[in-house]
């Protein structure tokens, strides 16, 4: 029989459930070893470890495995395992590896990709240019202006004398190009500052 | 997502990706799905391949969708309705509905109010001068009108007996009103009997007549064949563009699933949402379908393909102004000032919704843990109120444009509104008027840098910017919900660049933020920030999803236990849960740490059977995760008739096995299927719509602002008269800037937005990758040659498309894929603008078609027109 990756898969499936380690590992680890389990060592890239991954862009869901070797990426494909997808990727799909890494078209070298950022940016008012800053600068600058805004803007009561508590003072934005996780950590600080304006692409 | 919750009960795709692969027919119809959601063709072409499926595309271009398919035809942006409306015409009047589907699992044979009428385009309450209706006849015909039933007692103070009205009460009286009560209180209500379940009224049920023959004049599916008998196939040809001969074609090969062995899907996407009347279009074609005997079907539905990879997840967590997660809505001021008026205003009287109390306090309890309290209203008061207002995305930045409301710092976490919204020089000048920008983001993106915009001045905008960089996708980890609601676990592959950190680290780090900026100096009502719960930090103290995930799952407050299902929750302060709807998919109790052993985390890509099935229906229950409870297809009780036999037998997705009384299961069952002690229900028992009062898929609904049933009406700008009445708009479009208003004198041309497979939406995620970059490098006018040639433009030339509210000079692209519209007063032109470009970015820039768009809102969704509006073309000068 010729093996190929997903009759290895097939095969293999049964045990995963009685192998699979509980308990407090790093799920990056838990989920490596699964992987490791399940597929073909021959398909593996040379000296890496796979995770899968969830496309970013549509609403399909594909799955893909990364690779990793030393600590960094080194390739992205569909996952065959996956029922969504079967192994296959559209063009952005395809792509998402250079969402962290290129390949620099003067040596062919596998480079960061340089759009990414890696620092905190700041652009003073009427200031032309970013600077980059610390995270404490940021939080201590942001947490202040927060608070600010929500104690300026803060309507305890309104006009009838009902109960409201919100704040008009923010927007906040944001959620399609987040995790489950994300989200919701996201809409439980905005609402415990009063937020009402709070939307996302789904209006859009 | 406005619409199907009121038609079906839930606002989510029925069905699944798989599932398109059991299909007989496949209908795109308001989405371009080979370039937006490329692997979904991979579903269709194995239903193709295995069992001869046709695949229709309908669509204003020829598209890449239109290319694979067996049947395209032609329709102009914007009259969706008027297609849908005639396919319903065309099965009603040919007798081709399922009528024993529509009798025992929809509200077709209820009688509605006889005050209630429709008339040259209006229905009976419209108040001319507010632009609003008042909905008082929208209604039923009701048996029980204005009668008190036993749920108008106050029974929980009777029947606990600790509660002070009972304490000062004779004792004996009181225990017989208890008694009394408690047999009054109907099953789905017992549970608000028990203590620690705070006071409430419930609601009375109000059960409409019926005529189950269907012949009354004034029954629901009468009052539907009334509606749509004007939707005739010359009038889809007409209005539409379609030639009535492709219209007959493809309603004959729709219509042939009313049979019950055979069924449609229909998919759609921003191709509806994104109209004036989009939450109509999507209703009509929720109605056909329900009439076809179509949902809850192996290979039917109304499947909806969200736009994002987690525009799902992120709608279910109700990062909407209006919403709570699990599709509960934020309490307004004045009606609900108390946690018992809202659970008096938002408990359904029957359906599965008689349980929202659970819901509500759960989540009130994973806010503010040991905080809320029965005493204190579960923290109630520190939820925000509405006002009664919009504020809706782009309401909120025609206030920020205006001055309104006193907004003043904006927070965007991947959102880019200065490329993503209607009206960008509007956004432009909105975003001027802020004191501070977040942005949270992989790149800098054209909202952070809007004060670099070309025509702005740096020295002249005092608003601070910060860019935080943020991990990409599989930098972190965490569960991402497909349109088909399936919740899989990303893992995580390397650690962020640099010193960029996930979301959770930043919402917690802004969290932390705030509440320091309290303690050195604390506020007026501080309680809500400073008695929040946040127990998300893991053993090395930093904040970790994982943690998040179990709050969101749920478990029993005393003992930290993960709850197996949202059936486990309470409504006494016992359980914490942070959105009902995800209670299941991170349950494992054993392995609290390891998303390999969670619901969502787990691959097993084998074609089983969830329980007695025959497995081999493209389910696949074992790979991650679906809401609600891993049922994959939603309303499958409706795959059956009343006595649990599939109207399909080639897919028995579930059955009624008669001999040993059980229910045979490919798919979790969507309807209480159990008896309380375990054994199964009898099929005459269950109901198939049960997120519904009605316990059935409603036709007739006055949830939506503008009319019961849907009506063609124009799109705000068009070139012609709305030939079906008198009304040209839907009469409660939300119009801002009526003043950019273009008429077809000026602005003979329709234009209409699209994205390319290569880029993403507002496209930093993709004009900052090169390859993709140099597969679609520049943005496009798309036009046919016919005008072309009659603005003497040729392929490549840099033409000007504007408006009132903008203008871009890009290079034409002239294909054989346009096509004027052939309508009823003659051709008229239409060009198309893919609306991925900005300004910001490393590889791909160009102008933003969004210059052009209009801010003209569906009134009941609040999503805005970007897919029919007017414009002017001419060769630009260089």
């Amino acid at each position: 029989m010729k093996l190929t990756r997903r009759s290895f898969v097939a095969a293999a499936g049964a045990s995963i459930a009685a192998t699979a380690l509980a308990g407090a590992v790093a799920p990056n680890e838990a989920e490596a070893r699964m992987r490791s389990e399940k597929s073909n060592p021959d398909f593996r890239l040379a000296g890496a470890t796979e995770t899968t991954t969830i496309c970013p862009y549509c609403s399909v869901g594909c799955s893909s495995i990364c690779s990793v070797a030393n600590g960094e990426l080194i390739n992205i494909e569909g996952n065959p395992d996956c029922p969504l997808n079967w192994g296959g990727t559209c063009s952005k799909g395809a792509a998402i590896s250079s969402i962290r890494n290129i390949v620099d078209p003067a040596s062919g070298a596998l480079i960061q990709n340089p759009a990414r950022l890696t620092d905190v940016l700041y652009r003073a008012p009427g200031s032309d240019h970013w600077q980059t800053v610390s995270w404490d600068f940021a939080w201590e600058k942001i947490g202040k202006k927060m608070r600010d805004v929500r104690e300026e803007t803060l309507v305890l009561t309104d006009e009838d004398g009902n109960p409201v508590n919100r704040a008009s003072g923010f927007v906040w934005l944001g959620g399609a190009a987040l995790d489950n996780e994300e989200c919701y950590v996201s809409w439980k600080l905005g609402r415990a500052l009063g937020v009402y304006n709070m939307e996302h692409q789904a209006r859009i | 997502m406005s619409s199907l919750g009121k038609i079906f009960g839930r606002g989510a795709m029925t069905n699944h990706w798989n599932d398109l692969e059991n299909s007989d027919v496949i209908v795109t119809c308001g989405v371009n799905n080979a370039e937006n959601h490329p692997l979904s063709i991979k579903h269709i072409d194995m239903a193709r391949v295995n069992h001869g499926a046709t695949y229709i595309v309908v669509d204003p271009r020829f598209t890449r969708s239109a290319a694979v398919a067996d049947i395209y035809a032609p329709l102009r942006s914007g009259t969706n309705t008027v297609f849908f409306g005639a396919l319903i015409n065309y099965v009603i009047q040919n007798k081709l509905y399922q009528e024993d589907y529509i009798i025992n699992w929809t509200t077709a044979p209820f009688l509605v109010n006889p005050d209630f009428k429709f008339e040259d385009g209006l229905f009976s309450g419209y108040d001319p001068e507010n632009h609003k209706y008042d909905k008082s006849t929208w209604t039923y015909d009701f048996e029980n009108e204005g009668e008190e039933g036993p749920a108008a007692l106050r029974q929980q103070a009777a029947a606990t007996g600790s509660r002070p009205e009972t304490a000062t009460a004779d004792l004996e009286a009181a225990e017989q009103a208890a008694e009394k009560t408690q047999q009054e209180v109907p099953a789905a209500f017992k549970y608000t009997l028990e203590p620690g379940v705070p006071e409430f009224t419930i609601p009375v049920h109000k059960k409409a007549k019926m005529d189950e023959t269907l012949q009354d004049p004034q029954c629901v599916f009468q009052l539907m064949a009334k509606q749509y008998e004007r939707y005739t196939p010359e009038m889809v040809e007409n209005i539409c563009g379609m030639p009535q001969e492709q219209f007959l074609q493809i309603a004959e090969i729709v219509g042939s699933t009313g049979a019950p062995d055979k069924v449609a899907t229909f998919l759609y996407a921003m191709g509806l949402t994104q109209h004036t009347t989009g939450s109509q279009m999507i209703k009509c074609l929720a109605m056909l379908q329900l009439l076809l005997g179509n949902i809850g079907m192996c290979g039917g539905g109304v499947n909806a393909f969200r736009g994002e990879s987690n525009v799902q997840g992120s709608t279910d967590f109700g990062l909407l102004f209006d919403q709570l997660p699990g599709y509960c809505t934020l309490p307004t001021a004045g009606k609900q000032n108390t946690l018992r008026q809202y659970l008096e205003t938002t408990t359904a009287s029957a359906g599965y919704y008689t349980n929202r109390p659970k819901f509500v306090i759960s989540l009130l309890k994973e806010m503010y843990g040991e905080h809320a309290t029965l005493e204190n209203d579960f923290c109630y008061d520190y939820l925000p109120k509405l006002d009664g207002k919009d504020h809706s995305y782009i309401t909120i930045f025609e206030h920020l444009y205006n001055g309104e409301e006193d907004i003043r710092m904006l927070i965007a976490g991947g959102q880019n509104p200065i490329v993503g919204l209607p009206n960008v020089n509007m956004v432009n000048e909105a975003l001027k008027k802020l004191e501070m920008i977040v942005v949270a983001d992989l790149w800098e993106t054209e909202t952070s840098v809007f004060w670099k915009r070309p025509g702005n001045d740096p020295a002249s905008i005092q608003t601070e910017v910060f860019l935080l960089p943020m991990a990409s996708s599989y930098e972190k980890q965490g569960s991402v919900t497909n349109s088909g609601r399936m919740a899989q676990w990303r893992y995580k592959a390397v650690e962020p660049l640099g010193n960029a950190i996930d979301d959770v680290e930043l919402y917690t780090g802004l969290y932390e933020a705030v509440k320091k900026a309290y303690e050195r100096e604390p506020g007026k009502f501080d309680d809500p920030i400073m008695k929040l719960s946040w127990p998300y930090y893991n053993g090395q103290g930093h904040p970790d999803s994982r943690l998040v995930a179990q709050g969101i799952n749920g478990y029993t407050v005393e003992d930290g236990k993960l709850l197996a299902g949202f059936g486990s929750l309470k409504a006494d302060g016992s359980t914490a849960c942070g959105c009902w709807i995800y209670s299941g998919y991170y349950n494992n109790n054993d392995a609290k740490d390891d998303p390999t052993q969670q619901p969502t985390g787990r691959q097993i890509a084998e074609d089983v059977s969830e329980g007695g099935g025959q497995g081999g229906l493209n389910q696949y229950v074992n790979w991650s995760w679906v809401w609600p409870l891993n049922r994959r297809i939603i309303y499958n009780r409706a795959s059956m008739d009343k006595h649990g036999n599939p109207y399909n037998p080639k897919f028995p997705l579930i059955s009624w096995d008669k001999a040993n009384k059980k229910w045979l299961r490919n798919d979790v069952p969507d309807f209480g299927f159990t008896n309380p002690d375990g054994s199964h229900m009898e099929p005459e028992k269950t109901v198939a719509f049960m997120m519904n009062e009605e316990n059935r898929a409603a036709f007739f609904t006055a949830g939506m602002a503008d009319g019961v049933f849907p009506e063609h009406y124009e799109p705000v700008e068009s070139p012609v008269a709305n030939m079906l009445s008198s009304q040209q708009n839907s009469p409660l479009t939300i119009i801002y800037r009526d003043d950019q208003l273009g008429g077809p004198d000026e602005y003979p041309i329709i234009c209409t937005t699209y994205r390319m497979s290569e880029h993403w939406q507002a496209g930093a995620m993709t004009r900052n990758l090169p390859w993709l970059a140099e597969c679609q490098p520049k943005v496009f006018v798309e036009m046919s040659e016919t005008l072309a040639e009659s603005l003497g433009i040729s392929n490549g030339d840099d033409v000007e498309v504007y408006n009132k509210r903008g203008s871009i000079v890009i290079p034409a692209m002239i294909t054989k894929r346009m096509k004027a519209y052939n309508l009823g007063d003659g051709p008229h032109e239409v060009v198309g603008v893919p609306w991925n470009w900005g300004f910001a970015s490393m590889c791909a820039q160009g102008e933003s078609a969004n210059e052009l768009t209009p801010t003209y809102l569906d009134p009941s969704s609040k999503i805005p027109e970007f897919k029919a509006f007017l414009v002017n073309v001419r060769k630009a000068v260089n």
